[in-house]
C-alpha cells in the first residue's frame, strides 16, 4: 500500500506531470467562468492516448489545482473562478480592499492542503471499508444509489428541481442511444450506423461545459478592473492553533458533502461559511470585513470535498460531482472500471491515485505561494485572447477522441444547447450525470427486475425487504419529499416556532 | 413570455418524442419491464411530467433572467458594505443585438474550423481560426491579433504532436 501511494512521489515522470497538471489546473481555476469540469474534460481528450496511470494522475492534479485556483480570483477580483469558490468571496475581497490579499491568499493555500489531505485521509480510511461493503450490493442497490444521485443533483441545482429532472432525463435518454448493452437491441438509433455505438460522451461534455461557457462569456468582453496590493503572504503561525477546531468540523462537512452524490464544492463551502458564522464567538474581523475564518471555513470544505466525493466514486462507480463524474468517464476510457470491482482487481491504482492527489498538494503550496503577483496578472488576461484558445481546445479535444470530424460537430451541438440551457437557467450538470448513469440505470433496473422473475411487484417489495435497499429507499423518498411544498412549508413553519421559542 | 411559452412547448413535445420513441423500438414491449423499451418509456414520462411542471409555473425569458441577475442580491455578510458589490468587469458598451451578431458570427468561425479541418493544413487552419476569432472578438487589436495567433497556432501544433501524440488531419 505504501509502495503505490510513494510512487507518485518517486517517478520523476509522474511528478513532472503531477507538478505541470495542478499548474495547469491553478491558472485554469483562477479565470473566472471557467469551471475545474471543463479543464478536466479537456484533458480527458488530450489525454487519450496515454497509459492509464499517467494520464489519471494528471487528471487528478488538474482537478486539485484547479479547486485550489478557483478562490485566487474571489479574492483578488471579488468574481469567483468556480461555483465552489462563492463563499471566498465574502471575506477574500474585502481583505484585499485592505491591502491584505497575500495573506488573504496564504490562508487558502495553507488550508486548502489541510482540508485536501483531511479529506484523503478519509478517503483512505473509508474507501477499503465501503468497497468491502459494496461488494455486497445488489442491482436494485446500485440502481437506488445512482436514482438518488440524480435526485439529488436536481434538489441542489440551481433553478428548479423540475428543471434538474428534466435535464436529466435527456441526458438519460442519450446516453441510452445505440446498442443495449444486455440485449444488444438498437435504440434511437434511425438506422444510423455511426449512433450505433452511441453518442461520444467527452464530446458531449466539451461541448456543455466548455463551448457553452464560451458562448456565455460572450455576452461582455469588458476587462477585469484590478488593482491588487498583495502585501505578506503567511499570517502568523498561532492562528493555524486556534482555528484548528473550525478546520476539523469543515473538514467534516466538506467530506460528508463530497460523499452525497451530486453535491460538491459549491454546495460545502456554503454550508461551511455558515457554520463558522454561526460558530465562531469571536472572529478575527466581523465575517464580511475581512475575517480570517470566513476564508478559512470554505477552503477547507471545499477541499476536504475533493476526497469526499471521490469515495462513491472509487467504491461504487458513482460521481460525487461533476468533475468525477468527467473522472469515471476518463477511467472508462482507459478500460478500468470504477466502482467496488476497481479495489479488487487494480487496488494498486487506488493508492497511486491517492498518492497523486497528496503530491497535489504539495505543488498547491509551492504554486500557491509563489508568484503571487503573475497569478494575479493572469487574471487579467484578456477575454478576446482567452476565448479563441479555448474554444481551439474544445475543438482539438473532440476530434482527438476517435480522429473524427463528426465528434466535434457533436461538441458543437452540444455547446450550444448548453448555452441555451443556461440562457434559460436550466442546469447543465444533471444532463452529463444522465448521460454517464442512464446506461448502467437501465442495466441494474433491468437486472434487478429479472431478478424478481420479470415482477415489477416483486422489485418494488423487495425495496423494503432487504436492508441496505431499505436504508436506500428511505433516503430516496425522504429527498423526493424534501422536494415538496407541503414539506418546505412544514419546516419553515417548524423553524420559525423554534426560533420564537429560543428567542 | 412568449419566448417561456415556446421552450414550454417544445419541452413537452420532446418528451412525447421520447415516449414515442420507446413505442417504436423493434420487436420490444414498453410494458415488459424487462425490455430495453421499459426504461425509455419510464424516463419519457417523468420527463413529462417535468416538463408540465415547468409549463405550469412559466420559463423565464433570457431579458427578465437577466434583469434579475442585475438586481441587487444581498451577500452574506458585508450587506452594508456597497461598494465590495461592484460588478469587477467593465461593461462593454454592446447591444443586444450586437452580441447576437458577434454570437452567430463566433459560432459560424467555429463551424468553418471544424469542416475545414480536413481539407487544410491543420497549422494554417489554426492559425486562420485564432486570427479570425480574436479579431471579431478584439476588433482593433489587428498586429498584436496576428502575432499572437501565429505563435499560438505554432506552439499549440507542437504541443500536441509531440507532448499529446496526437494525429491532425493531412
Amino acid at each position: 500500500m505504501l509502495d503505490q501511494i510513494l510512487v507518485p512521489f518517486t517517478d520523476l515522470h509522474l511528478l513532472l506531470l503531477i507538478a505541470l497538471g495542478t499548474l495547469f489546473g491553478v491558472v485554469k481555476g483562477l479565470l473566472p467562468g471557467l469551471s475545474v469540469t471543463m479543464a478536466v474534460t479537456l484533458l480527458v481528450s488530450l489525454t487519450y492516448t496515454w497509459d492509464t496511470i499517467p494520464a489519471i494522475v494528471t487528471m487528478i492534479a488538474v482537478f486539485y489545482g484547479g479547486v485550489y485556483g478557483g478562490a485566487r480570483s474571489s479574492i483578488l477580483i471579488n468574481v469567483p473562478g468556480s461555483a465552489s469558490s462563492l463563499a471566498h468571496t465574502f471575506d477574500g475581497y474585502p481583505l484585499t480592499k485592505r491591502g491584505e490579499a497575500g495573506v488573504a491568499i496564504g490562508i487558502t493555500t495553507i488550508y486548502a492542503v489541510i482540508g485536501g489531505a483531511i479529506g484523503l485521509l478519509c478517503l483512505a480510511l473509508a474507501a477499503p471499508f465501503l468497497g468491502e461493503l459494496a461488494l455486497g450490493f445488489a442491482a436494485r442497490d446500485y440502481f437506488l444509489i445512482m436514482f438518488l444521485g440524480l435526485l439529488l443533483v436536481g434538489g441542489l441545482s440551481e433553478g428548479s428541481m423540475a428543471k434538474a429532472i428534466f435535464v436529466a432525463g435527456i441526458g438519460v435518454t442519450l446516453g441510452m442511444v445505440g446498442m443495449d448493452s444486455l440485449t444488444g437491441v438498437e435504440r434511437f438509433t434511425f438506422g444510423n450506423l455511426e449512433l450505433k455505438s452511441g453518442i461520444n460522451y467527452i464530446a458531449c461534455m466539451l461541448g456543455l461545459f466548455g463551448l457553452s461557457e464560451v458562448f456565455v462569456q460572450l455576452h461582455n468582453l469588458g476587462k477585469v478592473k484590478a488593482d491588487v496590493i498583495i502585501g505578506k503572504i503567511l499570517p502568523p503561525l498561532i492562528y493555524l492553533i486556534k482555528f484548528l477546531p473550525l478546520t476539523i468540523r469543515t473538514a467534516i462537512i466538506g467530506v460528508v458533502v463530497g460523499i452525497l452524490p451530486g453535491a460538491g464544492g459549491e454546495i460545502s463551502s456554503l454550508i461551511a461559511y455558515d457554520h463558522a458564522k454561526k460558530t465562531v464567538k469571536n472572529p478575527t474581523r466581523p465575517f464580511g470585513k475581512g475575517a480570517y475564518e470566513g476564508l478559512v471555513a470554505p477552503e477547507v470544505a471545499v477541499m476536504s470535498t475533493n476526497g469526499g466525493a471521490m469515495i462513491p466514486m472509487l467504491t461504487l462507480g458513482i460521481p460525487g460531482d461533476a468533475v468525477t463524474a468527467v473522472l469515471i468517464g476518463a477511467m472508462t476510457i482507459h478500460g478500468l472500471k470504477p466502482g467496488p470491482m476497481l479495489m479488487v482487481e487494480t487496488p494498486e491504482l487506488f493508492w497511486v491515485i491517492l498518492g497523486a492527489a497528496l503530491v497535489s498538494l504539495i505543488f498547491i503550496i509551492v504554486w500557491g505561494l509563489s508568484a503571487i503577483s503573475f497569478f494575479a496578472r493572469v487574471i487579467l488576461i484578456p477575454k478576446y485572447i482567452l476565448m479563441p484558445i479555448i474554444v481551439f481546445f474544445t475543438v482539438i479535444g473532440s476530434y482527438g477522441i476517435n480522429n473524427s470530424v463528426a465528434d466535434v460537430y457533436w461538441m458543437i451541438a452540444f455547446g450550444v444547447i448548453g448555452y441555451l440551457l443556461k440562457l434559460y437557467k436550466f442546469p447543465t450538470g444533471p444532463m452529463v450525470l444522465g448521460i454517464i448513469l442512464g446506461p448502467q440505470m437501465d442495466v441494474y433496473l433491468r437486472r434487478a427486475i429479472i431478478t424478481e422473475e420479470g415482477s415489477v411487484w416483486g422489485f418494488v417489495s423487495s425495496l423494503f425487504v432487504h436492508p441496505i435497499s431499505l436504508i436506500l429507499t428511505l433516503f430516496v423518498l425522504f429527498t423526493l419529499l424534501s422536494q415538496t411544498n407541503m414539506y418546505k412549508k412544514m419546516t419553515k413553519q417548524l423553524f420559525q416556532k423554534f426560533s420564537k421559542k429560543s428567542a | 413570455m412568449v419566448a417561456g411559452k415556446y421552450i414550454s412547448t417544445l419541452l413537452i413535445v420532446l418528451s412525447l418524442a421520447v415516449v414515442a420513441m420507446s413505442f417504436n423500438i423493434e420487436g420490444q414491449s414498453v410494458f415488459d419491464p424487462s425490455s430495453p423499451a421499459f426504461f425509455p418509456a419510464l424516463v419519457g414520462a417523468v420527463m413529462l411530467i417535468s416538463a408540465l411542471m415547468i409549463a405550469r409555473r412559466g420559463v423565464q425569458s433570457p431579458s427578465s433572467a437577466q434583469e434579475e441577475d442585475k438586481a441587487p442580491k444581498p451577500v452574506a455578510g458585508n450587506e452594508d458594505d456597497e461598494e465590495l458589490e461592484k460588478d469587477m468587469y467593465e461593461v462593454e458598451n454592446i447591444t443586444q443585438k450586437g452580441i447576437n451578431i458577434r454570437l452567430i458570427l463566433f459560432t459560424l468561425l467555429v463551424v468553418l474550423f471544424a469542416v475545414l479541418m480536413n481539407y487544410f493544413n491543420f497549422m494554417v487552419l489554426s492559425f486562420l481560426f485564432l486570427f479570425g476569432a480574436m479579431l471579431l472578438l478584439s476588433r482593433e487589436k489587428v498586429l498584436r491579433s496576428l502575432i499572437l495567433s501565429a505563435v499560438f497556432a505554432v506552439g499549440f501544433y507542437y504541443i500536441f504532436v509531440y507532448v499529446f501524440h496526437f494525429v491532425f488531419p493531412s
